[in-house]
């Protein structure tokens, strides 16, 4: 018993994939103790925040879902937005989670009472005091809009892609989409169909692999019911075989060919005017950047209707969007895939450990943490889908539920030892740092010559990606080891 | 800095590791210093291949990990040097009566220069699951060799007995070395864990990122699963 009961024992800011699945593991070990706070008014996350035409998953869905709530009914290897967005809702209501989701509940800070050992939390709802704090936030959930000049006055209808306005109708409008990214090769296909012009402006060009997407058949789907086993098969063969992608990104020089070549040939075999391929060819090395997977996006780019300006946007003039190279391009609706703030995770600011530290001050120059969870002078806090905890190639989904496992794992030691606060060690985060950037050194991401978003701009250091297979990250980050923290300190002397 | 490990890879019946570990070698230099063996058509007896590995394994600043494929892990079994650890992927104890059929179809489309020749190994080396990573094995006189030389290769005639601690990878699949003659290796080898894969015989071709998971971490640990274990597969 402690002098200080906190309101929950832990507190999970966040009800994505992440805080959904650690508050599913949480409950069926018969934790009932836990809270999860989210923002918007349905859990979701990134499935509920984005809603745009085309939107689906780029791994495969039997891959793509939680390993403990297997989904015999997919209804396509790659299933649409909104069917991931069901599965999350069913996932949460079937596992008794809708009693711990806090919706319309924005946590607007959480600081760690050193005096009395716990985490207290400011929400909209008010104060709540937790044990534990988990940051679920996410990684892809704050939209980015490019800072320029006249952003807000432009007189038509603008949005990002993961705020679409569905009440906006854009057939016959002239559409301009900035951004040529993964949102956005899933987007123009869509928007192609409908509107009267498109305009993709495009910093630079991504590389794009065939998508063959069939879906499963009523006799598929019922053996997946009906024999689990062959369910687990699928999944781990999907799994292995994404690995393997892991060989470009190590920068391995033959997968790099057989990869660039795979991706160069899909865009001379589906566009043929030259001057067009010319502009939908990247300048830097293959994997540098996400690798897209669409067969319906260098198509609708041809169409007579689609125009590719391959600059990037200087400035916004009444209807007009004024480009770095001079062009100007009118348009009745902005569309921005342009991304998220992903180096610098805004609820950063708002965390404050020890010492009256704030997250955002300890990652000033750029995001860290041991095993990619626990962060040093955050006591009994822990973050996941944060530093270094992403994959280009595989599932997040695999990722998060090894850190969901870790953080399990510290639990229960805590449970077993008398609840001591586990601070880890600054040295072991920065051992862990260092291997990081060592295992980082030779991959693509840092020698591909691109200008991506998994590096922290402010230390060039690659800070989102895990830089090794994904199968290498649940061996090292996915079980708990009291070793890396500090000498406990217990809120009841064990006299 | 510390000098990395070392590790040996001894191929199969193409002869060529290059050919048999396109996946698993250039990911197993990221660790460790890799050798990797070739066989040549010149006398492949099973004493000149053993001569070839073993010379390599001498070579090695530090013992090294050892791991074979196929016929190249009948010939590691036999090395009687250090190891810091032993991998056998699909080998096998006795040469099966389905290894023999296949040495002598092979032999017999190659003397009629049979278009079928790539498909029937193929079919035999290939799991139906693994079918998009199916290659044709290299018809020339170095598999010829390695190939007519593998039917006669048995390993329960050699002593078993002073090996290091073993890893032994089998295939599910596997109807060539077959399932059972990998898994009799695990039998007879005291100081062995085995493995699995869903995969035929070619598993460096149709597994090679889960190969080496299995690779990487018995070697990192090679006795955390005691003599006799048997490593569950993961379900990621
Ligand atoms: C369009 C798109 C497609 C993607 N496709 C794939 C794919 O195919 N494969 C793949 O592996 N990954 C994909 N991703 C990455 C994806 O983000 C992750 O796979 C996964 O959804 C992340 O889940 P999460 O729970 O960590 O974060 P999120 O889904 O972002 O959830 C975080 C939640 O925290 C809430 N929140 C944040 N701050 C606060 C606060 N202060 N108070 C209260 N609540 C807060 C947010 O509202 C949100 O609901 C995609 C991302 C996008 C944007």
């Amino acid at each position: 018993m402690s002098l200080f009961e906190p309101d929950v024992d832990v507190a999970i800011i966040g009800a994505g994939i992440a805080g959904i699945g650690l508050g599913i593991r949480l409950r069926r070990r018969g934790d009932r103790s836990f809270v999860i706070f989210e923002r918007a008014s349905q859990p979701g996350g990134t499935w509920r925040d984005n809603t745009y035409p085309g939107v689906a998953c780029d791994v495969p869905s039997h891959l793509y879902s939680y390993s403990f709530m297997p989904n015999p009914g997919w209804s396509r290897f790659f299933a649409p937005g909104a069917e991931i967005q069901s599965y999350l809702l069913a996932s949460a209501a079937e596992e008794g989670l809708d009693e711990h989701i806090r919706l319309d509940t924005d946590v607007t800070g959480a600081r760690w009472d050193a005096g009395r050992d716990l985490w207290e939390l400011e929400s909209s709802a008010g104060t709540v005091t937790a044990r534990v704090l988990v940051l679920a936030a996410g990684r892809l959930s704050s939209p980015r809009y490019p800072s320029v000049p006249g952003i807000d006055a432009f007189p038509g209808p603008a949005f990002h892609s993961a705020r679409w306005d569905h009440d906006v109708d854009l057939s016959g409008k002239r559409v301009a989409i900035v951004g040529s990214g993964a949102s956005s090769i899933q987007i123009v296909p869509e928007v192609a169909r409908i509107a009267s012009r498109v305009s993709v402006l495009q910093r630079s060009a991504p590389y794009v692999i065939p998508r063959a997407n069939p879906e499963y058949t009523a006799a598929e789907r019922s053996l997946l019911e009906r024999d689990p086993a062959e369910l687990a098969r699928l999944r781990a063969a999907l799994f292995w075989r994404a690995e393997e992608a892991y060989a470009q990104r190590a920068a391995e020089p033959q997968a790099l060919d057989a990869a660039r070549t795979r991706a160069l040939d899909h865009l001379h075999a589906q566009v043929a005017d030259t001057s067009l391929r010319e502009k939908l060819t990247p300048h830097y090395e293959i994997g540098c950047k996400r690798v897209l997977i669409s067969s319906d996006y260098y198509p609708a780019m041809s169409q007579p209707n689609v125009s590719l300006e391959a600059s990037a946007l200087a400035a916004i003039e009444g209807n007009t969007l004024v480009m770095v190279n001079g062009t100007r391009h009118e348009a009745d609706v902005v569309i921005f895939a342009t991304g998220f703030h992903a180096a610098e995770q805004p609820y950063a600011e708002t965390i404050v450990g020890r010492g009256g530290v704030t997250l955002s001050e300890h990652w000033a120059h750029g995001m860290t943490a041991f095993a990619s969870t626990a962060v040093s002078g955050f006591p009994n806090m822990f973050v996941i889908n944060g530093p270094n905890a992403a994959v280009g190639h595989n599932s997040a989904i695999y990722m998060i539920e090894a850190q969901i496992d870790y953080i399990l794992g510290a639990l229960q030691y805590q449970r077993a030892e008398g609840d001591p606060v586990l601070t880890v060690t600054a040295e072991a985060e920065r051992e862990y740092v260092d291997l990081v950037d060592g295992l980082s050194a030779s991959t693509v991401w840092m020698t591909g010559r691109c200008d991506s978003w998994y590096l922290d701009p402010r230390s060039g250091r690659l800070t989102l990606i895990w830089p090794d297979f994904a199968f290498a990250f649940r061996e090292r980050n996915g079980r708990f080891d009291e070793h890396a923290y500090e000498g406990v300190s217990r809120k009841i002397p064990s006299a | 800095m510390s000098a990395k490990p070392t590790l040996v890879l001894v191929p199969g019946l193409s002869g060529r590791s290059t050919w048999d570990f396109p996946f698993i070698a250039p990911m197993l230099c990221r660790r460790f210093e890799v050798t990797e063996v070739d066989f040549d058509a010149a006398a492949p007896d099973l004493d000149s291949l053993l001569a070839i590995v073993d010379a390599a394994v001498a070579r090695c600043a530090t013992p090294p990990v050892l791991l074979g494929y196929s016929l190249g892990a009948t010939v590691a079994a036999r090395v009687s040097r250090p190891l810091a650890s032993l991998v056998l992927v699909a080998g096998w104890w006795r040469p099966s009566p389905k290894l023999v059929a296949f040495a002598n179809s092979w032999m017999t489309l190659r003397a009629e220069e049979s278009t079928a020749l790539d498909e029937v190994s193929a079919l035999a080396l290939y799991s139906a699951e693994g079918w998009d990573a199916a290659r044709a094995l290299p018809a020339d006189s170095v598999t010829d060799a390695l190939v007519a030389l593998a039917a006669g290769v048995d390993v329960s005639e050699v002593d078993l007995s002073a090996t290091a601690p073993t890893l032994v990878i089998g295939g599910s699949h596997d109807e060539v070395a077959t399932t059972r003659e990998t898994q009799l290796l695990f039998g007879a080898i005291r100081d062995a864990r085995y493995a699995e894969l869903r995969s035929g015989h070619a598993v460096t071709h149709e597994r090679p990122a889960e190969l080496l998971e299995l690779v990487t971490s018995f070697a990192a640990h090679p006795t955390e699963f005691p003599a006799g274990s048997i490593i569950s597969e993961q379900s990621p």
